[in-house]
C-alpha cells in the first residue's frame, strides 16, 4: 500500500506521527497502546545506552564509538517486524537495530571495548558482526537473501546503511543483484544527512536515495525516519513483499545524526547550531512522549521509572562486559583458520616464548 | 609547541631558590640565552638565560616565590619566523579548549601524544658524511663455513681462501685447523674485530687488546644495572673460626667422596638459611607491575672468574642438597665455566648470587647486582684478627661480608636484618646444621 | 581414469561434488550458459539447473560480496573471476571480510567459499590477462591460495578446496589449461591443501616452482640430468599455507635452491621462500637461493610476452649459477 502510492520521484514522504505527536489514524499501524509504550522505552534504553557509551569514552573505558541518538525510531521500529530466522546485516551505527534483533547489550558492549568475542553472536542469533567499510555489507545480506531462496527456508534478509554508502560501488552492486534474483533482501538506508562531515546534498546529486531503487527494477519509498509508525509500517510492508516473492525494495529513512560521527570527531567543525536545533524539535523520543500523553498513557512517574530501568540495564550490561577479562594472545592466531595453519603455529609460539621470557604470564585461549 | 621550562640545577646541591626578579614579562619574545630570571640561592643570586628563541607564555612562579629545582619556571612557547627579540607581539593565546578529548586528531583510535622531539635530519643539517670506522679485513666465507670455523677454533683471517675470488672453502677452514694443531678442548676464539699487535699513539706505543664477546656482554650488563637499578651496599664481619674448624674436620670425609669441600658449600647454605626467613632478599622487581617476585626457589649464582671474564653459573635448588652434593657441583660448574662450556641454562634463574672475591684476595668490596635479583653477597678473604670474644681479646677467624641491595626493592634495614641472620649462622655451625 | 586437461579436470571436480553436495553454488559471468570463457564449467548449469549455476550481472565485488552471505548462512559457493586481473575489483571483499568473518566472530561465521580464476601469462592475450597476483593474497590474512599445475592436482585441490571450511583461492594457470593431459580417476578424490609436490627426486640442486612454471622446471631438470646434475623439484601447490617443511628437508638436502616464478620480483613469493630457507636451512646453504622471476614490470603484450616469462634457458642458467658458486 505504501510502496504503490508513495512515489519517491516526487519526494512524498511517509509521515504518520508527527513531531507535535498527533498522528494520521488511518495510515496508523497495529500497534497497541501497550506495544508503543514498549516501544518508547526500548527508545530511551537505546538513548541511555548512547550517551553512556560516549561518556565511558571519554574515560578511556571504551573505544572509539559511533553514536546513535537521533535515529532511535529506525533503530527499534524497523527491526520489529522480522523473525528469528531472518538476517540483519547492519553498518557500524546500528548497535540499536542488532540489539533488537538479539544481540545482548553485554557483547555489544564487549565489542566497542574492543574484545571480538562481542561479535560471537548467539547461535540462533542472525545478526552479522558489525561492518566498517562502508557499503561493503549489502552484498552480503544479498548473498544470505540468496540462500534462503534456494533454501525455500521463509527466511529474508535486510541490510542497513548510510547516505554516505549509497556512493560506493558496492552498494549499487548489491542492489542490481538484489533486483535481478528479486532476492527478498530490504535495503534500509539511514540517511542521517551527514557522511562524517560531507552532507547529504554533495552525496548525490539525486534528490532523493530512494528512487535509485528504481534504476534496479525495484520500488523505492521515502519515509520519516524519526516515525515509529512510519517506519514499522513501511518496514511491515517490505516485509511481507519480501516474504512472498515480490522481491527487494529500497526504504530511505529521512533521518538526523544527532551527535558527532564518532566520539573522536568534533560536528561543531562542519554543522552549525540552528539545524541541531530544528532536528531537536522532531526528536523521536519526543514525539512519540507527546502521542503516550495525548493517549493518557504516559505519567512523569512512569517516566522516571523506566529511565531508572533502563540506567540500570545499560550499567549492568557495561559493567558485565568490562569484567570480562581481557584475551589471551593467543586468541589473535587461534581463529583465523578452522585450524591453524604451521605458519600461524609458529608465529604463536614466538610470541608466546617472547612473552614468557619477559615473565608476562598469559592466560589459556577461549574454548570456543 | 610550548616548552615548560624547569628550574635547573644551577650547580652544588642547590634544591630551591627564592624568585628575585622577572627581567622578561608574558608576550615578550626573547632570543637563546637571553636572560630571564634572576634566582637567589643559598649560593648566589644567579641568572637564568632563556634555554631557546620564543615567546614567553607564562610566568610560572612571582617575584619573591621560592621554586624548587625541577619545578616550572616559565612556559615559552614557539618563536615567530619574523621579528627580532624584544619585540613587542601581540597575546598568544593558548589554544581554546575544546569539548572533545583534545587526543581527538582522527575520527577512530586514539593518537598517541607522547610528543618526541627527533633529532634533525641529517640531511637538513648538511653535516658531512659519517667519518669512516676504521678499516676491517674482509673475510669472505658463506655460512657454513664461518660455522665451522668457529666450532674448530679457526681464525679466518688467517685462513688462506682458495674458492673462486678470494672465497674461503670448507676444505680451507679444516687444512688451516689440522695445520695449527688445534686441540679439540680448546676455547674457541673469537674473530678479533681488530688485528692484534703494536701500534703508536700521539704519545707512545700502545698495544690493543679486543674485548671478547663476553668482555662486551658484561660492559652492557653493567650499563643496564648501573642505569636501573640503586645498589647500596652494607658490609659486616662474620665470626667463622667455628665454622672453619667443622669444614676442617669434614675435608677428610669429603675426600672419601673425592671431593674437594671449601667454605663455599657452607657459606652457601647458610644464606639459604638466612633467605627463607628473609625473603624479600630473595626476589626480583617486577617493575612494570609495581611488584616484588619472591622467589620460593633457591637458585644461587657464583660468580666465578674465567680467563675471558666473570661469568656467574647457578647452582639449582640449594636448599634440597647436602653439603658434598653442593661441593661436587660447584666443582662440575666451575670446570664447565673455566672451559667455557657452560650451556645457557646453567646460567639462567639465580635468585640470589654470591660473589667470592676473597678466593682471589680483597677484604669489603661493592660487588654489582646481578640484575634482576635484588640482593649480592660478597664475600672476602679469611682474616685472623683479634676481636672481644667472650669478653676478653682473641684471635678469631672472621669472614667480610659486602652485601649489595637494589634499595628500590628493600630499605637497609631489611638488608641488615639479613646479615644479622647470616652472621649469627656462620658463627655458630649448630644453627647451620639446624637450617639443614 | 581418463586422460584429462586441466579445464577437463576443473570441470570434472565440479560435476562431482555438486552431485554429492547440494550446498555447492557456481556464480560468475558467463559460467552457465555459455560455460564459462574457457568453458571450464561447461554442462553443469544443464546438470544442476540455473539456480546452482547462476550467470551473475558484471559485477566482481558483487559476487564476492555474495558469495560471502551465501557461505555464511551455509551454502559452499564456488565463485569465478573471469580473469585473475578482474579478482582485483573483490579485493576489498576478500581482504576486508572474507578473509575475516571467522576472526572477526570468533568462529560463529564463517566463509567456506572457493574463488577460482584463470591466472598467469602465455597465452598472448591483450593487456590484463596474463596476470600473476598469488603474492597479494598470501599476504591477506584468512584466506588459503592454491595454484594447481596438473590435471590431476586440479581435480583433486579443488574438491579439497570446496570442502575447507574456509576461503581457498583456487589459481588455474591458463597457459596450461589445455596444453597438459594426465590421467585423472572419476569420481570423488582429495589432493590435500597444505601439501607440496616434490615431482622428482635429487641430490644435487633444489628447483621450486608453481603453476605453469613447472613445465619449464622439468625441462630445466631434464637438460640437467643431461648434464649429470641430480635436480630435485617440487611444485609448491598451495602457496598459503606454504608447506615450508617439504621444501627445507630438500635444501638440507641439496644445499642448493632456485626459485621459479613468473610473477613480479619484488616481493613475490620466491622472497618469502628465500627468507625461509635463510631461517631455517642457512647452514645447509652451499649457495645463494636464486630466483627466476617476471620483472616489476606490466606484463607485456604479446609480441614482448617471451622476453618476460621465465624461460627454461633462464632457470638451466640459474641452475649452472647456483651450482658454480
Amino acid at each position: 500500500m505504501f510502496f504503490e502510492r508513495y512515489d519517491p520521484l516526487k519526494q512524498e514522504m511517509v509521515c504518520i506521527l508527527a513531531p507535535d505527536g498527533s498522528c494520521h489514524e488511518a495510515l496508523r499501524p497495529a500497534l497497541d497502546d501497550q506495544q508503543v509504550r514498549q516501544i518508547y522505552r526500548q527508545m530511551w534504553l537505546l538513548r541511555i545506552y548512547d550517551r553512556k557509551a560516549v561518556s565511558l569514552q571519554r574515560q578511556g573505558r571504551f573505544g572509539t564509538y559511533a553514536q546513535m541518538e537521533g535515529q532511535e525510531a529506525c533503530m527499534v521500529a524497523s527491526p520489529l517486524p522480522l523473525q528469528p530466522q531472518d538476517w540483519m546485516v547492519t553498518s557500524y551505527r546500528e548497535t540499536g537495530a542488532m540489539w533488537m534483533h538479539g544481540v545482548p547489550l553485554k557483547l555489544l558492549s564487549l565489542y566497542w571495548m574492543g574484545n571480538e568475542f562481542g561479535s560471537q553472536m548467539p547461535e540462533g542469533v542472525r545478526v552479522l558482526p558489525l561492518a566498517i567499510p562502508v557499503g561493503t555489507q549489502p552484498l552480503h545480506a544479498v548473498g544470505l537473501a540468496y540462500a534462503g531462496t534456494y533454501r525455500q527456508d521463509g527466511s529474508i534478509a535486510v541490510t542497513y546503511f548510510g547516505d554516505g554508502a549509497t556512493s560506493e560501488g558496492d552498494v549499487h552492486e548489491a542492489m542490481n543483484m538484489a533486483g535481478v534474483y528479486q532476492l527478498p533482501c530490504i535495503f534500509f538506508c539511514q540517511n542521517n544527512q551527514y557522511a562524517i562531515s560531507v552532507p547529504r546534498r554533495t552525496q548525490t546529486a539525486a534528490p532523493t536515495i530512494a528512487q535509485k531503487a528504481l534504476a534496479y527494477g525495484f520500488p523505492g519509498i521515502l519515509v520519516d525516519g524519526n516515525d515509529i509508525f512510519a517506519v514499522y509500517a513501511v518496514m511491515r510492508e517490505a516485509v511481507e513483499r519480501a516474504r512472498c516473492g515480490q522481491g527487494p525494495s529500497l526504504i530511505e529513512a529521512y533521518t538526523y545524526r544527532m551527535g558527532a560521527h564518532t566520539t573522536a570527531d568534533d560536528p561543531t567543525k562542519y554543522r552549525d547550531n540552528a539545524e541541531l536545533e530544528e532536528w531537536r524539535g522532531r526528536d523521536p523520543l519526543l514525539r512519540v512522549q507527546r502521542y503516550l500523553q495525548q493517549h493518557g498513557q504516559w505519567s512523569e512517574a512512569w517516566e522516571h521509572q523506566i529511565l531508572e530501568e533502563c540506567t540500570a540495564e545499560v550499567e549492568q550490561a557495561m559493567a558485565e562486559a568490562a569484567a570480562v577479562p581481557p584475551p589471551p594472545p593467543q586468541d589473535m592466531f587461534r581463529y583465523m583458520f578452522a585450524t591453524m595453519t604451521p605458519q600461524l603455529m609458529e608465529q604463536e609460539a614466538a610470541l608466546l616464548a617472547s612473552l614468557h621470557a619477559k615473565g608476562e604470564s598469559h592466560g589459556t585461549a577461549h574454548a570456543r | 609547541m610550548a616548552l615548560e621550562f624547569r628550574f635547573p640545577d644551577v650547580g652544588e646541591g642547590i634544591h630551591e631558590g627564592e624568585i628575585v626578579r622577572w627581567l622578561v614579562k608574558e608576550g615578550d619574545r626573547v632570543r637563546p640565552d637571553q636572560p630571564l630570571v634572576e634566582v637567589e640561592t643559598d649560593k648566589a643570586v644567579v641568572e637564568i638565560p632563556a634555554p631557546r628563541a620564543g615567546t614567553i607564555l607564562r610566568l610560572a612562579a612571582a617575584e619573591g616565590q621560592k621554586i624548587q629545582v625541577g619545578e616550572v619556571l616559565v612556559v615559552i612557547g614557539e618563536a615567530d619566523v619574523i621579528g627580532a627579540a624584544g619585540e613587542r607581539t601581540p597575546d598568544v593565546a593558548p589554544p581554546q579548549p575544546q569539548s572533545m578529548p583534545p587526543d581527538s586528531a582522527s575520527v577512530v583510535g586514539a593518537l598517541d601524544l607522547a610528543l618526541t622531539e627527533l633529532p634533525p635530519s641529517p640531511e637538513a643539517t648538511r653535516d658531512a658524511g659519517a667519518v669512516s670506522s676504521a678499516q676491517t679485513r674482509r673475510v669472505l666465507a658463506i655460512p657454513s663455513v664461518r660455522k665451522l670455523a668457529r666450532d674448530l677454533g679457526v681464525d679466518l683471517t688467517q685462513v688462506t681462501p682458495t674458492g673462486p675470488h678470494g672465497r674461503i672453502r670448507r676444505e680451507d677452514v679444516l687444512q688451516a685447523a689440522q695445520q695449527h694443531q688445534v686441540p679439540a678442548t680448546q676455547v674457541p676464539k673469537e674473530a678479533p674485530t681488530t688485528a692484534p699487535g703494536v701500534e703508536q699513539d700521539p704519545y707512545g706505543p700502545v698495544e690493543y687488546q679486543p674485548l671478547s664477546a663476553l668482555r662486551r656482554t658484561i660492559a652492557k650488563a653493567m650499563v643496564t644495572a648501573a642505569a636501573t637499578a640503586v645498589p647500596v651496599t652494607t658490609t659486616d664481619e662474620a665470626d667463622v673460626t667455628d665454622l672453619v674448624a667443622l669444614r676442617q674436620r669434614s675435608r677428610e670425609v669429603a675426600a672419601a667422596h673425592n671431593v674437594h669441600v671449601t667454605l663455599l658449600p657452607f657459606i652457601m647454605k647458610a644464606v639459604v638459611a638466612a633467605l627463607r626467613q628473609h625473603p624479600t632478599l630473595n626476589a626480583c622487581l617486577d617493575e612494570a607491575h609495581d611488584r616484588l617476585m619472591l622467589k620460593r626457589y633457591y637458585h644461587l649464582g657464583i660468580a666465578t672468574d674465567t680467563s675471558e671474564g666473570l661469568i656467574v653459573p647457578v647452582v639449582r635448588n640449594v636448599d634440597q642438597k647436602n653439603l658434598l652434593t653442593l661441593a661436587t657441583e660447584l666443582a662440575r660448574l666451575t670446570e664447565l665455566a673455566r672451559t667455557r662450556r657452560l650451556a645457557l641454562t646453567d646460567l639462567r634463574g639465580a635468585t640470589f648470587t654470591i660473589s667470592n672475591y676473597g678466593a682471589i684476595g680483597g677484604i669489603f668490596a661493592t660487588p654489582m647486582l646481578h640484575l634482576p635479583e635484588v640482593a649480592i653477597l660478597g664475600v672476602g678473604k679469611l682474616l685472623q684478627k683479634p676481636v672481644v670474644h667472650g669478653g676478653e681479646v682473641a684471635i678469631r677467624t672472621i669472614l667480610p661480608l659486602s652485601l649489595t641491595f637494589d634499595h628500590r626493592a628493600l630499605d637497609g634495614a631489611a638488608a641488615q636484618r639479613f646479615l644479622n641472620e647470616l652472621l649469627m649462622t656462620l658463627a655458630e655451625p649448630a644453627r647451620l646444621v639446624l637450617a639443614l | 581414469m581418463a586422460l584429462r586437461t586441466l579445464v577437463e579436470a576443473i570441470n570434472d571436480a565440479l560435476r562431482c561434488e555438486m552431485a554429492a553436495d547440494d550446498r555447492v553454488i557456481l556464480l560468475g559471468e558467463d559460467i552457465g550458459r555459455e560455460g564459462g570463457v574457457f568453458r571450464v564449467t561447461e554442462g553443469l548449469q544443464a546438470l544442476y539447473g540455473p539456480q546452482r549455476v547462476t550467470d551473475t550481472p558484471l559485477a566482481e565485488s558483487g559476487i564476492v560480496g555474495m558469495a560471502i552471505g551465501m557461505a555464511i548462512a551455509g551454502l559452499r559457493p564456488v565463485a569465478e573471476m573471469q580473469f585473475m586481473a578482474f579478482l582485483y575489483p573483490a579485493f576489498d571483499q576478500i581482504i576486508n571480510h572474507l578473509g575475516r568473518m571467522r576472526n572477526r566472530s570468533r568462529g560463529r561465521f564463517t566463509c567456506p567459499v572457493v574463488i577460482r580464476a584463470p591466472y598467469g601469462g602465455g597465452i598472448h592475450p591483450p593487456e590484463h590477462h596474463s596476470e600473476s597476483g598469488e603474492a597479494f593474497l598470501v599476504h591477506t590474512p584468512g584466506i588459503k591460495v592454491v595454484i594447481p599445475a596438473t590435471p590431476y592436482d586440479a581435480k583433486g585441490l579443488l574438491i579439497s578446496a570446496i570442502r575447507d571450511p574456509d576461503p581457498v583461492m583456487f589459481l588455474e594457470p591458463e597457459r596450461l589449461y589445455r596444453a597438459v593431459r594426465q590421467e585423472v580417476p572419476d569420481g570423488l578424490y582429495t589432493v590435500p591443501i597444505g601439501q607440496a609436490r616434490v615431482v622428482q627426486e635429487g641430490t644435487d640442486v633444489t628447483v621450486i616452482g608453481w603453476g605453469s612454471m613447472m613445465r619449464e622446471v622439468t625441462q630445466a631438470a631434464d637438460i640437467m640430468r643431461g648434464e649429470g646434475v641430480q635436480v630435485e623439484s617440487i611444485d609448491v601447490r598451495t602457496m598459503s599455507p606454504m608447506d615450508v617443511a617439504t621444501l627445507i628437508a630438500s635444501v638440507e638436502k641439496t644445499g642448493r635452491a632456485v626459485v621459479v616464478h613468473e610473477a613480479p620480483r619484488t616481493c613475490g613469493l620466491g622472497a618469502e621462500i628465500v627468507a625461509q630457507i635463510n631461517a631455517k636451512a642457512l647452514l645447509a646453504l652451499q649457495a645463494p637461493v636464486e630466483r627466476v622471476t617476471g620483472f616489476d614490470t606490466v606484463f607485456p603484450l604479446p609480441q614482448l610476452e617471451k622476453y618476460y616469462l621465465p624461460t627454461t634457458e633462464r632457470v638451466v642458467e640459474a641452475i649452472r649459477r647456483v651450482l658454480a658458486f
